[in-house]
């Protein structure tokens, strides 16, 4: 599926740990351009699209997080098999910091609830959107809390030990940044059409119209997340092939500017902000390119993944590394592994079908 | 041997860190597990017209779950692995390894959780008895399944059985205490449900009668209880001798704990049978939350006995609680730890750095993860009045001084530089090193010591005597 020249046993791991890692990203982008939303255009009436995207994702948020921690245990199965030692360890020196994003994320999920309840939202709604910018911010620290454990899990002994010795427990780099806007910058794209069709399900299932501005805004959001996304990325590559950053070789740099992924994540990038952009001219446009963007939102994320993991690869996986996966698949388990997956998403799928089904029965008998 | 760094935490002993966040998420755990078969009960008896505000209760009881459950029970178990980590990234990652298609199937089983909950939560006040009682069978069956699976990799800890020689999943994952553990846990699991049940019922605007109701159906959770005793016999006949030794009076701690767990158990039991169902009293939101406080500290009791029964070794015949398997212990007799550890010491001496530094060293690298300096279970304390050579014999023969420790990973050197340090940790204003240190008749005996007792587990020791 992705190949990039490594042995079987690896490449497994590394995709499992991939697509569950972006089907994790994906819930966890809903929360945090779902909160953004609420926190700088909270005060929109009801009848705007900006309103009816804040009735939408009031409604979804406890539930996207639930599902966006409950996806991302798979991704942290995976990266303890795929990295072990340098993973362990860049926990283990960022210490309750790291630690720290659990207690954030339990605050962030009752904040999430109170929006949902609409408590604050007629008596003090400058409370209702503090709230939202709270929580937003609590995922905002989780995102950069995972970036900067994943680079300090692929520096050297020496920094790790200069870290130790030093007691903090913050490491800090002026990669994150750029990283973390590459990544996030790209929550709204994918986000934006997940708005789009819940609101166009509420138009058929409660008569409900979709507001004649919601393409446009959509488009808007999206275009701006991905330009500061797309900005972010470059600027990230300037400055690993320049070797501004300590640690990093220009080496490393032109070997990963070698492998297609990166070409096809900054074509994702391009044709995504392409396809925003004839929407923004035509909001007709949207119910067609609805689904060639999530199809190149998802692979951009997985293109961008792997150019992230390749070079993480590249540093900590040894030959030593590689034999253990070659071992640990031989591991009994995988088959019923796979079973489990088809059935449980079958009978997932089946649950949603027949309670849909049930519902819409309801609500017909209703009118009648 | 790949080394990692290692937290300090004050007087905060780790195992308390873990030992916390654990009885935290198990009894989280054990409310929506046990909520899942309560919740489908009820729904099963308002269709069979033998409880008429089933229905509704279940849809309150649901909303409380999502709360606490979905949202504390979620994290806190994602914070076992991430404290785990912290605490012992080796063991860790040797159960991440030899189980993880183990834990991936169980994830598989968390997101049916998750859906079906959902689902219930969202949906399940608008649809028909039928398709709630399916939703909610699917509920239990699948937060159950998650015990089945994490039960297995958790029991095998502790009697890993033919895995040690085979080193296959299954052989450890059906290990000999994993059916007495599932069944403990599932029984405490409805009885937890039953309790927090009892409460929310009690705060609920039904009618006295209506409540009197619920808590009367409610309590037929309690009574597999009966269950408890004979199954914690049979769990306490097939763990390890010594392990046995411990709980039943060789570790005053573990005794202490073991009585806490089966007393309030006992207590629990009692009122369940005797007031709730023979004499068919109710019972108040006051002693509801007192039983479920009874419940809380007889899962605290039980959890800390299942990790502590497991010492000297975090998995039993593999690996030390100091994260050393016996051929990297042995090893180290030979070679030293003075240039194992890559990380320096955060402590800064003003005078004698260098035997300090080494001993800080050792103290990090062998005790930390079970002691403190000066905090709970210090070992400024623990050793205050013991003389230099005592010390020293009781360091070099660790496994004798007590046999739930490990043996002593290092040479004479290792043994001198922790003995320094730890009469530095009484007194560090005035310490000044012993005149004997260092010297050649005293690290001679120290070696002699040290050959003496071997590295043979303390635990083997005392089977041989």
């Amino acid at each position: 599926m992705f190949p990039l020249e490594l042995p079987f046993a690896t490449q497994f791991y590394l995709d499992l740990y991939v697509v569950t890692f972006v089907v994790h990203l994906l819930l966890m982008f809903y929360v945090f351009a779902g909160t953004f939303h609420l926190a700088v255009f909270g005060g929109a009436e009801s009848t705007t699209a900006a309103g009816r995207i804040n009735e939408t994702v009031r409604d979804w948020l406890p539930f996207a997080l639930s599902a966006a921690i409950t996806a991302g245990i798979a991704p942290l199965l995976f990266i303890q098999l795929l990295y072990q030692f340098d993973y362990y360890t860049a926990n283990v020196l960022l210490s309750h910091r790291w630690m720290s994003i659990l207690p954030i994320l339990i605050v962030a999920f009752y904040g999430l609830y109170l929006l949902k309840m609409k408590l604050f939202v007629k008596t003090r709604p400058w409370l209702d959107r503090l709230i939202a910018c709270f929580v937003f911010l609590c995922i905002l620290y989780v995102g950069y809390t995972f970036s900067e454990n994943h680079l300090l899990s692929v520096q050297s002994k020496t920094v790790w030990a200069t870290h130790y010795a030093s007691g903090r427990i913050f490491y800090w780099t002026s990669e994150i940044l750029p990283r973390v806007a590459t990544i996030l910058g790209q929550a709204f794209s994918s986000t934006a059409i997940v708005w789009y069709w819940q609101i166009s399900m509420q138009q058929r299932q409660k008569q409900q119209e979709i507001p004649q501005d919601l393409p446009r805004r959509l488009a808007y959001l999206s275009t701006a997340g991905l330009i500061i996304s797309l900005v972010a990325f470059i600027y990230y590559c300037l400055a690993v092939s320049k070797n501004w950053y300590p640690g990093n070789s220009t080496d490393e740099a032109s070997q990963l500017l070698k492998q297609p992924y990166i070409y096809l994540y900054v074509c994702g990038l391009f044709f995504q902000i392409w396809w925003w952009a004839t929407i923004a001219i035509d909001p007709q446009r949207i119910s067609f390119a609805s689904w060639f963007l999530a199809g190149a939102s998802a692979l951009t994320l997985l293109m961008g993944a792997m150019v992230r993991e390749q070079y993480r690869v590249s540093r900590i996986v040894t030959d030593n590394l590689l034999q253990l996966h070659q071992h640990h698949l031989m591991a009994e388990g995988k088959w019923l592994f796979l079973a489990f997956t088809i059935i449980h998403t079958l009978l997932i799928c089946w649950l949603i079908y027949v309670t849909r089904k049930a519902i819409h029965a309801s609500v017909q008998q209703t009118k009648r | 041997m790949e080394i990692y760094p290692m937290q300090d935490y004050g007087p905060a002993m780790k195992g308390m860190l873990i030992g916390g966040l654990g009885i935290f998420h198990v009894f989280l755990a054990q409310f929506a597990i046990g909520g899942g078969f309560l919740m489908a009960y009820f729904q099963f008896l308002y269709q069979t017209d033998r409880l008429k505000s089933g229905r509704s209760f279940t849809d309150e009881y649901f909303r409380i779950l999502v709360l606490i459950s979905f949202v504390i029970g979620a994290l806190t178990g994602v914070g076992m692995w991430f404290t785990s980590i912290q605490i012992s990234p080796r063991t860790i990652g040797v159960m991440v390894q030899e189980f993880h298609w183990i834990w991936a199937i169980e994830w598989t089983y968390f997101c049916l959780e998750i859906a079906s909950g959902y689902l219930f939560y969202r949906y399940g006040p608008r649809l028909g008895n039928g398709l709630r009682l399916q939703l909610l069978i699917v509920y239990a069956l699948a937060a159950w399944f998650s015990l089945f699976y994490i039960n297995g990799i958790l029991s095998w800890q502790l009697t890993p059985g033919d895995w040690l020689e085979k080193h296959t999943v299954w052989s450890g994952f059906f290990n000999p205490t994993f059916f007495p553990s599932l069944i403990m846990r599932t029984v405490t699991s409805l009885a937890t449900s039953a309790l927090v049940a009892c409460l929310v019922i009690n705060l609920s605007h039904y009618e006295p009668a209506v409540k009197r109701e619920l808590i009367q159906k409610a309590t037929n959770l309690l009574l597999p209880l009966a269950l408890l005793l004979p199954t914690g016999v049979w769990f306490f006949s097939v763990i390890p001798e010594d392990s046995r030794e411990w709980v039943m009076g060789g570790s005053i701690a573990m005794t202490l704990f073991m009585t806490l767990g089966l007393v309030c158990s006992l207590l629990i039991a009692a009122y369940a049978f005797v007031v709730l169902k023979w004499q068919k009293l109710t019972l108040n939101a006051g002693t509801a939350t007192l039983l479920l406080s009874l419940a809380f500290l007889a899962t605290a009791g039980a959890e800390f006995v299942r990790e502590g029964v497991r010492k000297p070794y975090t998995i039993r015949e593999y690996l030390y609680c100091n994260s050393l398997r016996q051929d990297e212990l042995s090893r180290l007799r030979q070679t030293g730890l003075q240039n194992v550890d890559p990380y320096p010491v955060r402590e800064k001496f003003e005078k004698h750095g260098e035997i300090l530094t080494h001993g800080a060293k050792v103290f990090r690298f062998q005790c930390s993860i079970c002691h403190t300096r000066n905090g709970a279970n210090g070992l400024a304390s623990l050793t205050q009045t013991w003389t230099d050579e005592q010390i020293r014999l009781n360091v070099a023969q660790l496994q004798r001084t007590k046999a739930f420790m490990p043996p002593f990973a290092g040479n004479a050197r290792d043994v001198e530089a922790l003995t320094q340090y730890l009469r530095y940790l009484r007194n560090p204003q005035t310490f000044e090193v012993s005149a004997d240190s260092g010297r050649a008749d005293v690290l001679a005996r120290i070696n002699h010591w040290l050959e003496d007792v071997g590295t043979t587990p303390g635990i083997e020791l005392a089977k041989q005597h």
